[in-house]
């Protein structure tokens, strides 16, 4: 029973109760709320969309899944090189820290979990969450598209939990919000494995923004 | 609009009588106590004035495009090499302007190389892009150990004062800068009518900006916060020596307002001299 083993895997590594503090990071959103830019369940469900659509599906989730067959390829050069694509696509020194910060934290988890080519990782500064959890849903035989899957509703899930509490919105708002957005993810997950390498990349002006402003907030729950 | 020019200098690089493909070259190099425009090539309506000296060794040069304007079908390309030591400025005399495409897209390369202890500032005024314009442009950025670097982009989408917003069309701009051959930083900011409108990207404000500056340090940082403030729409931060500030406004002159006092900020740390505001700014 490969495959509900392997189910059971993304669950662990997409919960919220990961130990990797994603919790502590809201990518932007707190200064966007802070600024008045988002008031609203529509506003967020707005930001988020716009984020999936022109972020992540463009970078985290093709890149996710070059590092995923570079991993399966045991080609650490192209891991490195997936990787420094990545940061590279970060627009702030927020953002970057985050993915190093719960990149090498992750890295630390999977050595504890029986996967010792994470070890390299606790220290390196290009460490990215999307390169550890490529590495782990490689190893425990998660699909590809599985992966990218999991990986983006664990950003949604968790954009959502900041969203809850920053906005505020309601607990069942949030539920809301999240069903109706996932239902985006199969065909940006889909979009996402067949971009070609020179149709990587997606910014947002706002994310970007907010982000940076996020970094001279004097007074802030999250770290990014 | 745009005058009826006499055929490109090279006319099979022309698909369609209307359209040009454009291409300037220019190489920088250090002689002596001052820095010398040593090639100047160029291909199609796409030049420079004779360089000028209004500080001394740094060479301020004017990009010049005669046909003052961008239409689907164009292509522009703009390569400049700054040797070892050599400071240049480059700037433009008038906005830059991608007009409405009935079709295709506009396309612009630049590509610019700033070698060992050399300086480069790419500092040109606003680019209005024309409510359905298609635009593709491409900066790509290659930095020795030591080579410095300021350059901004600002755009103006849409002609607000005449009523007109960006409710069709389509620019994305691509950003890609390397120190060592190194990829460091790469954007690809794509913005249509939903991004224009969006929180997530512009807002509803038809000027945008991005300003670069590197080696930077925290320094640099705090002293660009303090300049920002509480001021609204405004942001910076750094990452691996590298300055990103961004701006958001209603009107591009504002935002190059803000970009030149951060460049007033920065500039004697990295070029080692004080602003020297090109006077074409001000007519």
């Amino acid at each position: 029973m490969v495959t509900d083993l392997s189910l059971l895997r993304l669950l662990q590594l997409v919960s919220p109760g990961l130990p990797i503090g994603m919790y502590s990071y809201s990518q932007g959103l707190e200064r966007a709320v802070q600024d008045g830019w988002i008031t609203s369940a529509e506003q967020t469900s707005d930001w988020l969309h716009g984020l999936l659509q022109n972020g992540l599906g463009l970078v985290d989730a093709p890149i996710l899944a070059r590092l995923y067959d570079a991993w399966h390829e045991h080609g650490i050069t192209a891991v490195e090189n997936w990787s420094q694509t990545l940061i590279a696509c970060r627009e702030t020194a927020e953002l970057r820290a985050e993915d190093r910060q719960t990149g090498q934290a992750l890295a630390r988890l999977l050595v504890n979990l029986e996967l010792p080519e994470a070890e390299v990782w606790l220290k390196r500064p290009d460490a990215t969450l999307a390169t550890l959890f490529a590495l782990a849903a490689a190893r425990w035989q998660i699909s590809k598209a599985d992966a990218v899957t999991g990986y983006l509703w664990g950003w949604l899930e968790n954009q959502v939990l900041c969203a809850v509490k920053l906005v505020p919105l309601g607990q069942v708002a949030g539920q809301r919000l999240l069903k109706n957005l996932a239902d985006e993810l199969p065909a940006l997950v889909e979009r996402a494995l067949n971009l070609n390498d020179a149709e990587i990349g997606g910014s947002c002006f706002g994310l970007a923004l907010a982000s940076s402003r996020h970094e001279m907030q004097y007074s802030r729950l999250f770290r990014s | 609009m745009r005058p009826d020019f006499a055929a490109s200098s090279n006319p099979d690089s022309i698909t369609d009588s209307s359209t040009w493909e454009a291409e300037l070259n220019l190489g920088f190099t250090q002689r002596g106590d001052k820095t010398v425009l040593v090639r100047r090539e160029h291909r199609g309506p796409l030049t420079v004035q004779r360089p000028f000296y209004p500080e001394g060794e740094v060479c301020h040069v004017y990009l010049l495009h005669p046909p003052g304007g961008v239409v689907a079908g164009d292509h522009l390309t703009i390569v400049a090499t700054v040797e070892n030591d050599a400071q240049a400025l480059i700037t433009t005399p008038a906005a830059g302007k991608f007009y409405r495409s009935g079709g295709g897209e506009a396309q612009q390369t630049v590509n610019l190389k700033v070698a060992e202890n050399a300086s480069l500032e790419w500092l040109p005024q606003e680019t209005i892009v024309y409510e359905g314009a298609q635009l593709n442009s491409s900066m790509n950025i290659d930095l020795a150990e030591h080579g410095r670097f300021i350059g901004w982009e600002i755009l103006a989408l849409g002609r607000p004062a005449a009523g007109e917003g960006f409710d069709s069309g389509a620019a994305t701009l691509n950003w890609r800068i390397s120190r060592i051959g190194r990829l460091v930083y790469m954007e690809r900011l794509r913005l249509d009518a939903e991004a224009f409108q969006a929180r997530w990207g512009l807002f509803g404000h038809s000027a945008c900006g991005t300003l670069f500056v590197y080696p930077a340090s925290s320094l640099h940082l705090a002293a660009v916060q303090e300049l920002i403030g509480d001021e609204a729409n405004r942001g910076v931060t750094l990452i691996e020596g590298l300055l990103i500030c961004r701006g958001l406004d209603s009107r591009a002159d504002l935002l190059k307002g803000f970009f030149e006092r951060v460049w007033g900020l920065v500039r004697g740390d990295i070029v080692g001299k004080e602003v020297c505001a090109p006077r074409i700014w001000a007519t």
